[in-house]
């Protein structure tokens, strides 16, 4: 999953390298419209419904909170 | 504050959106979004089409407008009006009321009650408790329920997180008692320590409008605003919608001992499609219950936006009924939320018309 969340974000903002150990919110490489264009791509993509709960930037700072969320919706 | 309301209904609905229309795609130039990224967001955000008024129209006109086209069509009399409620955010000035602009455009008695409410989104449900509290004092006569906003002229055309989803209505909802027994929930929320999370820093007294307060400043994602401009923190009031607003509805059903499976629509404020479509899937409510498609048809257009959803899905709602259970579900500026629970009657007149502009 991680390379797909990878080709998720790199698809999403080309200009960034999301293989980086970087804060991807406080980097500036993902704002709030990324955030819904990124939950929609994964809902049609992995079938899976993210909470609006879990809509929050700490959830998707890095690849590893992004597989996180992924895996407790499908719970 | 929950509070329930005995024989109240509405019974007629008018939105006047203005005829001029803006196409996000004409507009996609003043964002600072890649081509790629206007795309997805039009379909998911529902960046579309929006109405737009033209500089210098009012509240008071397109209601005035409206009110005058239901009392031609018979939807009621002059001598019947007991009450103008306008809950807005964009009054045609700070003094007089819209109320009573309105008012003094017909003969109403002077004796009607004329009530102006400072509400944006949330302005529908807060403006119909108020309907419903001052029927008790108005024996036979109804309550004008004036909700809309003229907000576009407040967004930044340079604004990508407001200004392709924002536009402009008013609508008048008649509001009155009825002999059929009707009970009817309401409930109020308030959050006035996020208060400013929407607002708009310059234009009252304590930030006049001066050369300075119009200047454009770009801000870390690349939206230009004056002072002058509507500025929301979006991040914080998704957040708030998504886990204010359920537990709020939930609290209503509560207390009316309904439970959420026998209603049948809930109309909520429609901010976004990503918004509603996340509200239904936290209330575990199938979107077809939650009508969202009037942000890409007319854009959001505040407290205008659920009688503005009635007008668009009427008739397919009321296909196979005679009556109704709705709930009207609206949150925003304030930070404020609000619902209303009630049994709906396949009322007669619901409809749109649009505001003929002067060229």
């Amino acid at each position: 999953m991680k390379d797909q969340v990878i080709r998720i974000l790199s698809e999403l903002r080309p200009e960034f390298d999301f293989t980086e150990d970087v804060d991807f919110i406080e980097a500036g490489m993902l704002d709030s419209f990324d955030l819904v264009s990124l939950v929609d791509t994964i809902e049609q993509e992995l079938g899976v419904a993210i909470s609006g709960m879990d809509i929050v930037p700490e959830n998707f700072n890095s690849v590893d909170a992004i597989i996180s969320t992924i895996e407790r919706n499908r719970k | 504050m929950l509070a329930s309301y005995k024989n109240k209904t509405i019974s007629a609905v008018m939105s006047v959106l203005p005829k001029h229309e803006v196409d996000f795609m004409d507009e996609m130039a003043n964002y600072a979004f890649s081509e790629s990224q206007m795309k997805k967001l039009k379909k998911v955000m529902g960046f579309g089409t929006r109405r737009v008024a033209k500089p210098g129209e009012t509240v008071s006109e397109y209601a005035i407008l409206g009110i005058r086209k239901m009392i031609d069509d018979g939807v009621f009399t002059e001598k019947e009006v007991g009450a103008i409620i306008v809950t807005t955010t964009s009054p045609d000035h700070f003094i007089p009321p819209v109320s009573n602009i309105i008012q003094g455009a017909f003969d109403f008695d002077t004796d009607t009650i004329c009530i102006d409410i400072s509400q944006g989104c949330c302005g529908f449900t807060v403006g119909l408790s108020y309907a419903f509290m001052t029927l008790d004092s108005l024996k036979g006569k109804k309550v004008l329920l004036v909700t809309g906003d003229m907000l576009s002229a407040k967004v930044s055309i340079y604004d990508r997180a407001s200004r392709p989803i924002t536009g402009d209505a008013v609508s008048i909802s008649v509001v009155e008692n009825t002999s059929t027994p009707n009970e009817v929930y309401c409930a109020m929320k308030n959050n006035g320590k996020s208060a400013f999370s929407v607002y708009i820093p310059a234009g009252g007294t304590k930030v006049p409008i001066t050369p300075e307060t119009t200047a454009m400043k770009e801000d870390e994602f690349g939206n230009k605003r004056g002072l002058n401009h509507l500025v929301m923190q979006g991040d914080l009031v998704f957040n708030f919608i998504i886990n204010d607003t359920p537990v709020m509805m939930e609290e209503l059903l509560q207390f009316a001992q309904e439970d959420i499976r026998n209603v049948d629509y809930f109309i909520c404020h429609q901010s976004s499609v990503f918004t509603l479509k996340k509200l239904a899937q936290r209330l575990e409510v199938p979107q077809e219950k939650m009508p969202n498609d009037i942000v890409p048809l007319y854009g959001n257009s505040s407290s205008a936006t659920i009688p503005v959803t009635l007008c668009q899905h009427f008739e397919e709602m009321f296909a196979e009924k005679e009556k109704l259970k709705v709930m009207f579900a609206a949150f925003g500026t304030g930070l404020s939320l609000g619902a209303a629970l009630m049994e709906l009657p396949k009322f007669h007149y619901c409809k749109f018309i649009d505001y003929p502009h002067q060229s």
